[in-house]
């Protein structure tokens, strides 16, 4: 992928300057889509007995387990552009250095919503009394 | 005693607060609670009226005070929360009347502290900067009569407001809490509960010991910062309201039941005769001090000579700019003398650099002496604590139940010498603080004694020959594919840094600045070489790396130069992440990382099983989990062990490593 985009680069400074940017905009433009979409076809979670599981990542492919034990709480965010598209995203915190990682974007806001109330309630069952 | 400390009242009030508070139980309600240390008990001075919020500006003295202090030894946030306390206060009359009590009749600080805190506050950037405004172009002049009048009246409010910060602050050491009241302007009163009282630091510089004054910082558990910071008392004060406050809050914590009074605990509350540094309380417990370790003056030689200050580094470097201007071949006297030698302005600049080098060197082993000079680790009760430093002397408290990772750290050098360090990661109880740290527990130690050290903190298995330099904990290295992706990265490496070399050199000889094609052939060795060395390195790398699962603990090495070897207790674990890049699943590789609430921290680092096989990474995520639950249910089903108790069961090696 990345090859391809060089070589039309390379091949557009051989020709002339201008038409290079357009072409690297539409290209960045495609590539965009196309990590999206492949963005979304490998996003998974699943709440399993003791933990949240996520999958995710186009290139470096990313496994996540978060045991419930861990939740410190459980946020829904909306972004003005997730608004906009009518989506929402549930942020889950832990302790850890890496809670920011710990993300389901792209939910229908009930979703989100039941997935935060499951969260929390899975949450408090498993409470162990030492979030650290 | 108490004799270079007028602040700390009759000689014999402190230490006897202890005795008081020894049959404190849970039902020492407020109304009952007595004020030790007090001339006199609960004065019913004018001046217990409103209890407000603390100021901002008494907040931001302490805290530009602790910039001044050693960072590194408490690692403390620059937020200051807002006070919880004054939500609490004034809720019923009981507690109104011993507030109005600490606020006349509490202990003081030193009077030195007067003229400390407002020549330090005088000297503040702002203030500086203040004046430096005042005097800059088209303002005032300096010598007008305006500008020094100015000047002087800011020092005299400086110390007006001081004399009476100094007048106002008081503290008293209750039963169950630690009583501060303070503020000028607008007034805050504040108590601590004393079994929530995890850590306290006594902190010295230069200047404040030549003063014989030092500052107490008091921080919780419910919250990530210092909860009350006395600046300052006396020394001899300051230490003895440490002893104190740790005895008091073990005590209280213990009468909650949070503590169970059993083995380690039970004997350090017994009468101890014969510890060092008994102060007089009678027939009161000292706190059982137990020293782990000290450093030797042959580690301390070892850790100077080989190792590498940065701060060094940064201090001989703008050194150097400075007197060369910016040119090497100038640089110190050296390349001056040399110049007149039959050498070439590049033969020269060498040696210059050279010089800046060995400087640096020279400056990072007084550095590191100064560092780590009569380094001890104590075990204090249920906490470690440290004291070092030539020059400047830091004492510090490692709070053992907050332990996140054992790192096992040391280089090329310290290795092969057969040395190690430990540092120790303890995190912040509250969710979110960033107040995780890095303490050394040993700067450099033999590596068997470093071990035991780090063991008594966290009892990991050590399954083979501890004499062993390249001993590996039952480390699993990555599979031999892995070291044939090494040697491709390093390859790849040595050729990347070759073409653009080369395409450097092209451009400059083009322009006719280069030293011409021609002379580089030569150079063309310098790539083949590192080419030839790449299977070692790789080597080597794959022999660094590997990682283990432990019966409580997940074990993970990297680094060949700085080898690290970090131990997270499974507890500790926050989340599991199995990361697989494109590279690594050409070779059926992953990397599997063990979060915990303090790796975020700059120096910390997470602990990473690099380039596992992919299966076994997948076993080794799913170990992690069921690992964690497991140890974590053990742990929340059996409270009443306190964490304490388990920590000093550490000392026994591996065979107190049952879950509970």
């Amino acid at each position: 992928m990345l090859g391809t985009l060089v070589a039309v680069g390379l091949a557009a400074v051989a020709r002339e300057w201008v038409p290079l940017g357009a072409l690297v905009t539409l290209l960045v433009g495609v590539l965009g889509l196309v990590l999206a979409v492949l963005r979304y076809r490998r996003w998974r979670f699943e709440l399993q007995a003791d933990a949240l599981y996520l999958e995710r990542g186009v290139l470096t492919r990313v496994r996540t387990v978060v045991p419930f034990v861990r939740v410190q709480h459980v946020d829904t965010q909306r972004s003005p552009v997730e608004r906009l598209l009518g989506l929402s995203s549930v942020v889950v915190y832990t302790a850890g250095s890496r809670s920011a990682d710990v993300t389901v974007p792209g939910l229908t806001p009930d979703r989100a919503d039941e997935l935060q109330a499951r969260l929390r309630e899975l949450a408090v069952e498993t409470d162990p009394g030492d979030a650290v | 005693m108490s004799g270079d400390d007028p602040a700390d009242g009759p000689p014999a009030a402190a230490p006897g607060a202890a005795p008081e508070a020894d049959d404190a139980g849970p039902d020492g309600e407020e109304g009952s609670r007595r004020h030790t240390g007090a001339s006199g008990e609960d004065g019913h001075g004018s001046s217990g009226k409103n209890e407000d919020r603390g100021s901002d500006e008494e907040s931001e003295d302490h805290r530009s005070d602790r910039e001044s202090e050693d960072r590194g030894s408490s690692g403390k946030s620059e937020d200051r929360r807002s006070d919880r306390e004054s939500d609490e206060t004034g809720e019923d009359g009981a507690e109104t009347a011993s507030r109005r009590g600490v606020e006349t009749a509490g202990r003081r600080l030193h009077p030195l502290s007067v003229p400390y805190r407002a020549v330090t506050r005088a000297l503040r950037p702002s203030t500086l900067l203040i004046v430096v405004t005042a005097v800059g172009p088209g303002s005032l002049d300096p010598q007008s009569l305006t500008f020094i009048g100015l000047l002087l009246a800011g020092l005299a409010a400086t110390f007006a407001y001081q004399y009476g910060y100094y007048r106002r602050f008081r503290f008293a050491l209750t039963d169950d809490t630690l009583d501060v009241a303070s503020g000028v302007l607008s007034r805050r009163s504040r108590e601590i509960p004393l079994r929530r009282v995890q850590n306290v630091d006594v902190g010295q510089n230069p200047l404040q010991r030549a003063m014989g004054i030092a500052a107490v910082r008091i921080e919780t558990a419910g919250g990530g910062d210092t909860e009350a910071v006395l600046e300052y008392l006396g020394r001899e004060a300051a230490e003895r309201l440490r002893d104190d406050l740790r005895r008091a809050a073990r005590r209280a914590r213990a009468n909650d039941g949070e503590v169970e009074v059993g083995a380690e605990a039970g004997t350090a509350d017994e009468a101890e005769p014969g510890v060092d540094e008994t102060v007089g309380g009678e027939g009161e417990s000292e706190s059982e001090r137990e020293e782990v370790f000290a450093l030797s003056r042959r580690s301390l030689a070892v850790v100077s000579l080989f190792s590498f200050d940065a701060g060094a580094g940064v201090i001989s470097s703008v050194v150097g700019v400075l007197l060369s201007g910016g040119d090497p071949s100038n640089l110190v006297g050296v390349g001056r003398v040399l110049a007149d030698l039959p050498l070439g302005p590049v033969e020269t600049a060498v040696i210059g650099v050279a010089a800046v080098g060995v400087l640096a060197w020279l400056l990072s082993v007084v550095l590191t002496v100064a560092r780590y000079y009569g380094f001890r680790l104590v075990r204090v009760d249920e906490g470690l604590e440290y004291e070092r430093g030539l020059v400047q002397q830091y004492s510090g408290t490692i709070p053992v139940e907050k332990v996140q990772t054992v790192s096992l750290r040391s280089d090329l050098v310290h290795r092969r010498l057969g040395y190690l360090a430990v540092a120790v990661e303890t995190a912040g109880y509250s969710p979110g603080s960033e107040r995780s740290a890095r303490q050394l527990a040993v700067p450099l130690a033999p590596r068997a004694e470093a071990l035991r050290v780090a063991r008594s903190v966290e009892p990991f298995a050590v399954d083979d020959d501890e004499d062993d330099a390249e001993a590996t904990f039952g480390l699993e290295r990555p599979p031999r594919r892995a070291r044939r992706r090494y040697v491709v990265r390093f390859a790849l490496a040595v050729l990347a840094l070759t073409g653009l070399a080369a395409v450097a050199l092209g451009l400059l000889t083009a322009r006719g600045v280069g030293p011409g094609l021609a002379v580089d052939r030569r150079l063309l060795a310098a790539p083949l070489a590192a080419l030839l060395l790449t299977p070692v390195a790789a080597h080597r790398r794959w022999r660094s790396r590997g990682h283990a699962a432990g019966p409580e603990h997940f074990l993970a090495r990297t680094g060949y130069w700085r080898r690290v070897t970090r131990v997270v207790p499974y507890y500790r674990v926050q989340t599991v992440i199995e990361s697989r890049t494109p590279f690594q699943r050409r070779r059926r590789l992953a990397s599997v990382t063990a979060d915990t609430a303090s790796s975020a921290s700059l120096l910390g680092g997470e602990a990473v099983a690099l380039d596992v096989d992919v299966d076994r990474a997948v076993a080794l995520r799913e170990r992690l989990r069921t690992e964690l639950d497991g140890a974590i249910g053990a742990r929340a089903s059996d409270r009443e062990r306190p964490e304490e108790a388990r920590n000093a069961d550490g000392d026994d090696p591996a065979g107190g490593q049952t879950s509970g």
